[in-house]
């Protein structure tokens, strides 16, 4: 036998662990940045620029998202919150554009997605930590001020309050999609507080997303590689507290003026994020069945619940939009 | 005689060659944090696993952060809902505890993340 012949083997079975390891050899990492903006942490995840472009188009998405926060939160000084100071009053294009929204979504869910929840919101004030939850009488009196219908983009009548917490966040993820697009980048998540615009993929393979169960936070419900566009998660388990034994958090039924009791958490899929988070926020106040329904009638949208009992169930087509990675 | 055709000096060059190539290329301890980056108000730092207690001011007040070898975690702050402190350990790359009220967060870093974003 040849030196050659003789070493044929081990040579083999060494470029075989060589190649093996290779495979699992560290990955490239892709660019992130995280900053604090609109009340939630929100990152920005891009792969495939250089370090310098990367920073340049995060930057951008970031500047999309202050611009929607400084106009759009409920806190002294911005134009929203003159607006219900005085009543009404002139709105730039972007207001009267996300206002427009969220009617329009109050009108097709009948309700449910109810943009003047705000003195139900200020009512509760689940931020403030474990305090007995208000009476009958004070939540009777907060209802009276909600009513999607009292606001005319033309016009403001009656006495209520605009809270766009339900559907500005989406609204502002979308527009750092589009900065992240102008700015040449095509592979990216935006990830607004856990509500996310994903596009692209990540290098070989595509990106991969957990949906946090909403009972432990371990572990996760399902991990998906998403279609391009928005996946938005409203839970129970976000902003709560709990009171002799009852938990009581921060999405309000409009139609009650309590906390909706139907669902432990909806994920939506949805081509936008404004559409995706205007839905999962109704989805949760209607419950499984009809919240369901709801899904299953607005054509390109998908969705999946987890029903106050812990049972799953999601629209036929939410597997093809967002097919689970096998982990 | 007939000649043998591998000796031992042969298997201990191969299996040198074996260690040497796990040793290069495999990514140690997949899965594991290799570090935290902490968000605040004044931005973003990285510590190393292991870092210990860490004291971050935030407009509240203080939060505490554990860092040990394995995990990191959220033990104390100001916040009146606490569940940054309810989201408990960090043991995986990827994994996030944000206090939003104090403007603390928390992420594990690392190679071998089970996913790029969470979504809740």
């Amino acid at each position: 036998m040849t030196r050659l012949a003789r070493w044929a083997v081990p040579l083999a079975a060494v470029a075989l662990v060589m190649a093996y390891a290779y495979g699992r050899r560290p990955e490239v990492e892709p660019f992130t940045e995280t900053r604090f903006l609109m009340d939630t942490l929100v990152t920005v995840t891009l792969w495939g620029a250089p370090e310098p472009d990367a920073r340049a188009a995060a930057d951008r998405a970031f500047a999309a998202l202050a611009a929607v926060d400084q106009e759009m939160a409920r806190v002294e000084g911005t134009p929203l919150w003159e607006l219900n100071r005085a009543g009404g009053g002139r709105v730039s294009e972007a207001l009267a554009s996300v206002l427009a929204d969220a009617l329009a979504w109050a009108r097709r869910t009948g309700g449910a997605f109810d943009p003047t929840v705000a003195p139900l919101l200020d009512l509760w004030d689940i931020r403030r930590g474990p305090h007995p939850p208000p009476s009958p009488l004070a939540v009777e009196a907060a209802l009276s001020q909600v009513g999607w219908d009292r606001i005319r983009l033309d016009a403001w009548s009656g006495r209520t309050r605009v809270d766009l917490g339900g559907i500005a966040k989406g609204w502002a993820i979308d527009r750092a999609a589009e900065a992240l697009r102008t700015a040449g980048v095509t592979d990216f998540i935006v990830n607004a507080g856990g509500d996310l615009y994903v596009a692209g993929r990540r290098g070989n393979r595509p990106w991969r997303v957990g949906i946090q169960h909403p009972r432990d936070q371990d572990r996760f419900l399902r991990v998906v590689a998403p279609m391009e566009g928005a996946l938005v998660t409203s839970g129970d388990y976000e902003r709560f507290y709990e009171w002799e034994g009852r938990r009581f958090h921060h999405i309000l039924d409009p139609r009650t003026g309590r906390p909706a009791r139907g669902c432990q958490s909806v994920t939506v899929w949805a081509p936008t994020a404004v559409d995706a988070d205007a839905l999962s926020t109704a989805v949760f106040v209607l419950g499984p069945e009809e919240g369901l329904r709801l899904l299953e009638a607005q054509p390109g949208v998908e969705g999946l619940v987890v029903a106050a009992d812990g049972t799953v169930r999601e629209t036929p087509g939410f597997a093809r939009v967002a097919p689970e990675v096998r982990r | 005689m007939k000649r043998r055709v591998f000796t031992p000096w042969d298997a201990l060059v191969v299996a040198g060659l074996l260690a040497v190539n796990l040793v290069a290329w495999a990514p140690g301890r997949p899965g594991r944090p290799t570090g935290y980056r902490i968000t605040s108000q004044t931005g973003s730092r990285t510590v190393a696993a292991d870092t210990g207690r860490i004291e971050v001011a935030g407009p509240l007040g203080t939060t505490v952060i554990e860092v040990g070898d394995r995990s990191a975690r959220i033990v104390d702050s100001p916040c009146p809902l606490k569940l940054c402190v309810r989201t408990g350990a960090l043991d995986r790359p990827g994994r996030v505890a944000a206090c939003l009220p104090n403007r603390v967060a928390l992420e594990a870093l690392g190679p071998g993340g089970d996913v790029d974003a969470v979504g809740r």
